[in-house]
């Protein structure tokens, strides 16, 4: 297995900046809203995947010809998604993501032919496992990570959950490492509590906006941000919440 | 058709009760054992069609059991479960042809719903979902996340569920605070120690059970929680 071959933030593919030349180890076509496929696409660099959207089959049928690996599908939207894989005459490994915590919709997913599921709202390293293992199991593809991603100021460890900033390391709960990823992921967009609860935790879940700020105010200290002059994380008054830094890879 | 076997093998005895509540909702013959050998001996004699493995047995060596296992020519599918949540364990082994995994603490539903789910992959078994089961008076619905006590139905919450299938899987025995939260599955684990009271709280609220001679959540002062063993 190769994994956690770390790299320096010199590295321009990492920083965000890739050469014409660049041909990514892993190829996804990603089923999801923007805001939960611009944090899969973001966590998806540890193994420097690129990934291309598409709404319907027709559009994942059109991607045929830039033969990507694996489907990555928000199968509470795109519940036929598995059934979309086979592409340019074979079939490609189907990674869903759910919300829903029945045991029958699971099973459903399983009939329809999705590979693996990954429950909403998910750990940044169980999407990087389930795609490396998914692409192990069906593929028989060995895929390299890369545990530490510079990403603007930021270097993400998805080993752990933790960030540096400025060389030193920054601990954060899984729920903090989730939302600074969110955040990298759509530099300078307004967040509203309501996308973030509806796309990344699902209306079933205990979560409530509540919880959102709280995290939010416990990730800006952690992140010595001051409330009058935030340096990454703003508050839109009435909306939600805006990154300000360096963001990530470009949307999906 | 014969009924699905299914072998548990896990040194924690917890875990080992869960699995196999759990293993209720999927009508399997079961058999839950602690030693690596003694489980290898029951792959030969009882030729069971699931295993679940807990990977970290023998300190961390029940990873190799998975190519040891997986070798020996029969379909047999193993799910693994583990509390090593670094990439590497995890990897470590899908590489060794584990068909699937999770780490504890996990849903009970997902354990339900992977372990059929394999099931049908493998061995293109239809292995039956059963929604409802009984854990003595009370008659817990996972599909609809209900439970029916007495003769009202109450609605449950995904820890509130948690809890009660961990407690009610060790009935008759008492888990400390820290214990029963190392086998509830939560995004937000950094909540304080009260998590598993307040969850407790409302979980014998809306079973209508009276703190102080409690039917089915016992408090143990100093200790933590009980199930009573008791009988449908």
């Amino acid at each position: 297995m190769m994994s956690g071959h770390d790299t320096g933030a010199s590295d321009p593919d990492a920083a965000g900046v890739r050469s014409s030349t660049h041909t990514p180890q892993v190829k996804v076509v990603l089923l999801a809203h923007e805001l939960l496929g611009g944090l899969v696409a973001l966590v998806l660099r540890h193994v420097d995947a690129e990934c291309r959207p598409a709404s319907s089959e027709a559009e994942v049928k059109g991607l045929a010809s830039w033969s990507p690996d694996i489907l990555i599908a928000d199968l509470d939207k795109y519940g036929k998604a598995p059934e979309w894989t086979r592409i340019d005459g074979h079939a490609i490994p189907c990674l869903g993501l759910t919300r829903r915590r029945d045991t029958m919709a699971k099973l459903e997913a399983f009939e329809r032919g999705a590979t693996d599921l990954i429950e909403i709202p998910f750990t940044p390293d169980e999407i990087v496992v389930r795609t490396v293992a998914a692409l192990m199991r069906v593929a028989a593809r060995k895929i390299a990570i890369r545990s530490r991603l510079p990403v603007g100021r930021f270097e993400m460890d998805v080993e752990g959950p933790g960030v540096r900033l400025n060389e030193n390391l920054v601990k954060l709960t899984l729920l903090e490492q989730t939302l600074l990823y969110l955040f990298l992921a759509h530099p300078g967009q307004t967040l509203t509590r309501e996308d973030i609860l509806t796309n990344i935790w699902g209306s079933q879940s205990a979560v409530t906006s509540n919880v959102i700020d709280r995290h939010i105010r416990d990730l800006r200290v952690k992140l010595q941000e001051k409330w009058q002059e935030p340096r990454f994380i703003a508050t839109e008054a009435g909306k939600g919440y805006r990154f300000l830094g360096e963001g990530g890879p470009p949307q999906v | 058709m014969e009924t699905p076997r299914c072998l548990i093998v896990t040194e924690d005895r917890f875990l080992a009760r869960l699995i196999d509540l759990l293993m209720d909702h999927g009508e399997y013959e079961r058999r839950p054992l602690s030693d690596a050998r003694d489980a290898g001996l029951a792959i030969d004699e009882w030729a069971p069609h699931l295993i679940i493995l807990d990977i970290d047995i023998d300190d961390g060596r029940g990873i190799d059991l998975i190519a040891m296992w997986k070798g020996r020519g029969q379909r047999l599918p193993i799910i693994g479960v583990t509390r090593r949540t670094s990439i590497q364990a995890r990897l470590g082994a899908f590489e060794r042809g584990i068909d699937d995994l999770l780490v504890v603490p996990f849903p009970p539903e997902e354990l339900v719903a992977r372990s059929i789910g394999v099931m049908r992959r493998v061995h293109s078994l239809g292995v039956t979902f059963i929604p409802e089961i009984s854990v003595g008076p009370l008659r817990i619905d996972l599909l609809r996340q209900r439970l029916r006590a007495d003769d009202h139905e109450l609605e449950l919450t995904p820890i509130e569920k948690a809890l009660l299938y961990i407690l009610a899987a060790n009935a008759g025995e008492t888990m400390s605070r820290d214990q029963l939260l190392d086998y509830i599955w939560g995004f937000d684990r950094d909540v304080g120690s009260n998590l598993i009271d307040r969850h407790v709280a409302d979980l014998r609220a809306k079973l209508g059970d009276d703190r102080r001679e409690p039917r089915f959540i016992q408090t143990i002062p100093g200790h933590g929680y009980r199930f009573p063993g008791m009988s449908a």
